[in-house]
């Protein structure tokens, strides 16, 4: 038992009045400030019985510093005075007024700063390492304008024979390589899994045939610089899929034209990817319909395949018709990908091949860098490197631009750090040396690394925090209001329902706290106090993180970071916008 | 729990004699006490010898308390009491603050003014051996796992690990060694945390190949220490799925009608599968499921209308004796009408969300879709 409750008031009173055992020179250090970190409020409590402050350390003593039973021994054993001093003191209606007004003070001092030990380092900015045009440097980064892809699709569709496909057709991957990985995967009998093996390198994915986490490859066309992200369309591994949305421009969706049904039942994942990109701010998709050659190119499937998808994403999506492309590919033969299908194979189709889409919407893309934006970018791995100050972190740029020697924040530790290099990695695939490209410049949308140094403390630093620049930090936060579009639910949405939400590259356990209005998307009816939220709502609610907090950006701040997706038992149940921080 | 001795009057005062046998048992202590009740127990305390001396020896001594608060630590399984004394002792005056700690191993006699039938069947069913059921559980992902123990009422998590994994990369293989570095620390935590000869089964839960991965490693160590006790017990280990190696994941894969048939007889399983069921029949929103206070107690009126009665313990456990008196009543007329109620624990995710929805539900056998709306007429009459 601990001595700490053992607390008998009346027994020791007998000792205080013997009067000779509180001394407060006598008490070790803690004590000591114990002592007086609670005297003034206990002074405050205990103002209308007016002890000497002498008493009061000793009753505090006498009750093992905890406050609440020394203000029962007090309000037993002492008697309030009434004195003219009372009346000098404000009214209660004054003292109200006074209090409110303390309130506000309190309500808006944060937390995070006072309850955190004074800041080792000094938190200014710093100035970049060398002085550059920026203008100038910006010119040059947008002759060959960078556009990221994320292939997105039911599992077993060919995304990775696809990306596989691209780049060695595009001579990124060497015969050398492939003959390397044909050799191996026949080996363990899946001789048509070498393609796929270009992006599948885990001995789990390959042994599996099924890809786990998404991988994205930077490479460069004559005209355009491209990061295509791979991601898995098994069920299991949506989460590591959102994560590659996140970091994307446009989607590439991948359809198997033998099994499209299969994939765009309710349980499918062609339904839920696409819900997805949609609600993560994908406005624009390509839709490769895959195997066609195992089809004969049958025009008539491709038609029927592009009508029922067209419905869903017109009707139920609100996609934008121009915003959506339809191309029949081969990625096994390598098809209408690099190269175009033979005429006598598919004389019905005469348009682009995938790759001249793809260079075509990195031309149409807006690729004007708003200078006055601030720079913030999403944690996607960790590198730590030999010196335990430095640590190399790698990432999409969200918005703005960065320059090595400047100062950042990463939240929510709020360690501090200067960026020392700034380099972009252009995947040599097959070859195991790495080329890394120094800049003096890094802006919105590229993939980069960062190497940081002089950071404090290397372990609060985990994947998903968000970095900005010293003078603009993000609060975390446990609690947020966001608006929450729902989807077909087996199950309603309860207040205290835990459900998984996914901010980019973040997943964490968070549950509904409030539901401030319902409004029903297919009827359009408001309707009023509930305490769950059924299929196709529309709701303006507040989200309780579970864990820990976490950084979070308004959508009106961040069009892309503001958004999130919440998913529940293994199924995409709602996605929403952020629109208040709590 | 044991039951040592027992004398209710008529008037349902009385006391009641108990010692704790596990952990359990710590929750349904919690469940019965309430402030104001009597308890005396044998308890520790901070005496000095003598009036002068500044020393203080810590003395076992038996009192007579009266309950002020009561605090339940779940993590630590401890509860303890806020009390007073009202008994005169040698060395403690009348009247002094005292807390009293309950662990597992405690004998305790608690006085009530009334025990009513949720007390009473509360002890009935902690002395029942056969009643008793605990599970483990490790629910993980990669990079975060949760390794937990579940008894009938309360999930307690024994550990917590999280590791970040680099992702796959070209030039390296960071990515399987961290992997392997990660299942590595949960398979020992497992072994360490849990007690497999005490447990009737072990549940892993995961996304993907990772549960089985789990397993593997855990055996695999086994057999290279040649650790048979450990090797004996491989058919406890349970695989089930789930999106998330979050704790919420515990509850998706127990809605899994293979799982459920290997832990059929676990309490907290079929209150899962009960909120389950209620919760798909909201949505269908047929006016066979209602929550909240007023259309339970309409639905219950109809006599033969309930099929469940779902309620929390906090309820069940409120202060106001009145109230308490209300659902305790409420448990009888359902009873009686044929209907079963289900004591949702707040310690487990399931009563905890019910909680939220007002704490009170009901699941009818046919539907009653006016419930709500001659609610809203009273709500306009007020």
């Amino acid at each position: 038992m601990n001595d700490y409750d053992d607390d008998d008031i009346i027994d020791y009173e007998n000792d205080t009045q013997a009067g000779e055992q509180f001394n407060e020179d006598n008490l070790n250090d803690e004590d000591y400030n114990l002592l007086y970190d609670l005297l003034p409020e206990l002074k405050e409590k205990t103002k209308l019985y007016q002890i000497p402050d002498d008493k009061l350390k000793e009753l505090l003593w006498l009750n093992y510093f905890e406050l609440d039973d020394t203000l029962e021994e007090i309000k037993r054993d002492f008697k309030p005075k009434k004195t003219t001093s009372n009346f000098q003191k404000p009214s209660p209606d004054e003292q109200k007024k006074e209090l409110h007004k303390i309130t506000q003070i309190i309500s808006g001092v944060n937390l995070e700063e006072s309850s955190k030990p004074a800041p080792k380092k000094k938190l200014t900015t710093t100035k970049p390492k060398t002085k550059i045009n920026v203008d100038k440097e910006l010119q040059t980064k947008n002759q060959k304008p960078n556009l990221s892809f994320v292939v997105i699709g039911h599992v077993d569709s060919g995304k990775s024979t696809m990306i596989g496909r691209l780049l060695y057709d595009l001579k990124i991957v060497d015969s050398k390589t492939l003959h390397k990985l044909t050799k191996e995967s026949e080996n363990i009998g899946k001789a048509s899994f070498s393609l796929a093996w270009i992006m599948d390198q885990t001995s789990e994915e390959r042994s599996r045939g099924v890809t786990v986490d998404i991988c994205q490859t930077q490479f460069e066309t004559e005209t355009s610089s491209f990061t295509i992200i791979d991601s898995p369309g098994h069920k299991d591994y949506v989460p590591q899929m959102i994560n590659g949305v996140t970091q994307a421009d446009i989607a590439i969706v991948i359809i198997d034209a033998n099994s499209f049904e299969s994939g765009f039942d309710t349980q499918g994942q062609t339904r839920e990817h696409l819900t997805i990109a949609k609600n993560l701010g994908m406005e624009k998709c390509i839709i490769a319909i895959n195997k066609m050659d195992t089809n004969s190119w049958s025009e008539h499937r491709f038609e029927q395949i592009r009508d029922t998808l067209a419905e869903f994403l017109l009707d139920d999506l609100q996609y934008e018709k121009r915003n959506i492309i339809y191309i029949p590919v081969s990625g096994y033969l390598g098809d209408n990908v690099v190269n175009k299908v033979k005429k006598t194979e598919c004389p019905w189709y005469s348009g682009k091949t995938l790759i001249e889409i793809l260079e075509q919407e990195n031309q149409l893309v807006n690729h004007a860098i708003d200078k006055e934006s601030p720079f913030i970018m999403t944690i996607n791995d960790i590198q730590e490197l030999s010196r335990n100050d430095e640590l190399l972190i790698s990432g999409r740029i969200n918005s703005g631009l960065i320059q090595p020697g400047e100062s950042i924040i990463i939240s929510p530790s709020q360690e501090t750090g200067v960026v020392d290099s700034i380099s972009i990695t252009m995947s040599n695939v097959g070859s195991s040396s790495v080329k890394n490209d120094l800049q003096k410049l890094a802006i919105k949308g590229e993939f980069v690394e960062l190497k940081l140094k002089k950071l404090d403390v290397l372990d609060n630093i985990k994947v998903g925090d968000l970095v900005t620049l010293i003078n603009n930090k993000i609060t975390p936060v446990k609690n947020f209001q966001c608006e929450l579009n729902l989807f077909n639910l087996e199950r309603p949405l309860l207040i205290g329902t835990p459900f998984i939400l996914f901010r980019s590259n973040i997943s964490i356990p968070a549950r509904l706290s409030t539901i401030h209005s319902i409004e029903n998307t297919k009827s359009g009816k408001v309707s009023k106090k509930r305490k769950h939220l059924s299929s196709n709502n529309r709701a303006i609610v507040d989200i309780e993180i579970l864990d820990r907090d976490i950084p979070l950006v308004t959508f009106d701040d961040d069009m892309k970071l503001g958004r999130l997706v919440i998913r529940k038992d293994g199924m995409t149940i709602g996605a929403g916008k952020v629109t208040k921080l709590l | 729990m044991k039951l040592l001795s027992q004398s209710i009057q008529k008037d349902s005062s009385g006391k009641i004699t108990l010692e704790t046998t596990d952990i359990e048992d710590i929750y349904t202590t919690h469940q019965l006490l309430n402030p104001n009740d009597e308890i005396s127990l044998l308890t520790v305390r901070n005496i000095k010898p003598t009036l002068t001396s500044t020393t203080t020896i810590r003395k076992t001594i038996h009192l007579d308390l009266v309950i002020e608060s009561i605090d339940y630590e779940v993590d630590e399984n401890t509860l303890r009491l806020k009390c007073r004394t009202i008994k005169q002792h040698n060395d403690v005056p009348l009247n002094s603050y005292h807390t009293a700690i309950i662990t597992v191993n405690c004998k305790f006699t608690i006085w009530k003014q009334i025990w009513d039938d949720f007390n009473l069947n509360l002890i009935n069913e902690s002395c029942d051996v056969m009643n008793k059921a605990e599970l483990g559980a490790v629910v993980l992902e990669e990079g975060v796992a949760h390794i937990c123990l579940i008894t009938n009422t309360v999930t307690v998590l024994k550990n917590k690990i999280e590791k970040s994994i680099p992702k796959k990369q070209r030039n390296n293989n960071n990515h399987d060694l961290a992997m392997t570095k990660f299942l590595q620390m949960v398979s020992d935590s497992t072994v360490r945390n849990l007690d497999l000869s005490k447990l009737k089964s072990v549940l892993v839960v995961g996304p993907g190949t990772i549960s089985s991965k789990l397993i593997q490693v855990i055996f695999n160590n086994a057999i290279k220490e040649n650790n048979k006790e450990l090797l004996s017990h491989k058919s406890k280990f349970v695989i089930g799925h789930s999106s998330t190696g979050y704790l919420q994941g515990l509850e998706e894969a127990m809605k899994d009608p293979n799982i459920i048939k290997l832990l059929n007889d676990s309490k907290y399983s079929k209150n899962v599968i009960v909120f389950d069921l209620f919760t798909k029949m909201l949505n269908l929103d047929d006016g066979k499921a209602w929550y909240g206070d007023n259309e339970c107690f309409k639905a219950c009126q109809i006599k033969g209308s309930v099929k469940y009665l779902l309620i929390t313990d906090t309820l069940l456990k409120s202060t106001d004796l009145n109230k308490r008196k209300k659902y305790t009543d409420l448990i009888e007329l359902v009873k009686e009408g044929g209907g079963e109620t289900i004591v949702f624990s707040t310690l487990h995710d399931s009563g905890e969300q019910l909680n939220q929805l007002t704490g009170i539900a009901v699941i009818l056998n046919y539907p009653l879709p006016d419930l709500d709306e001659s609610d809203d007429d009273d709500d306009e009459l007020e």
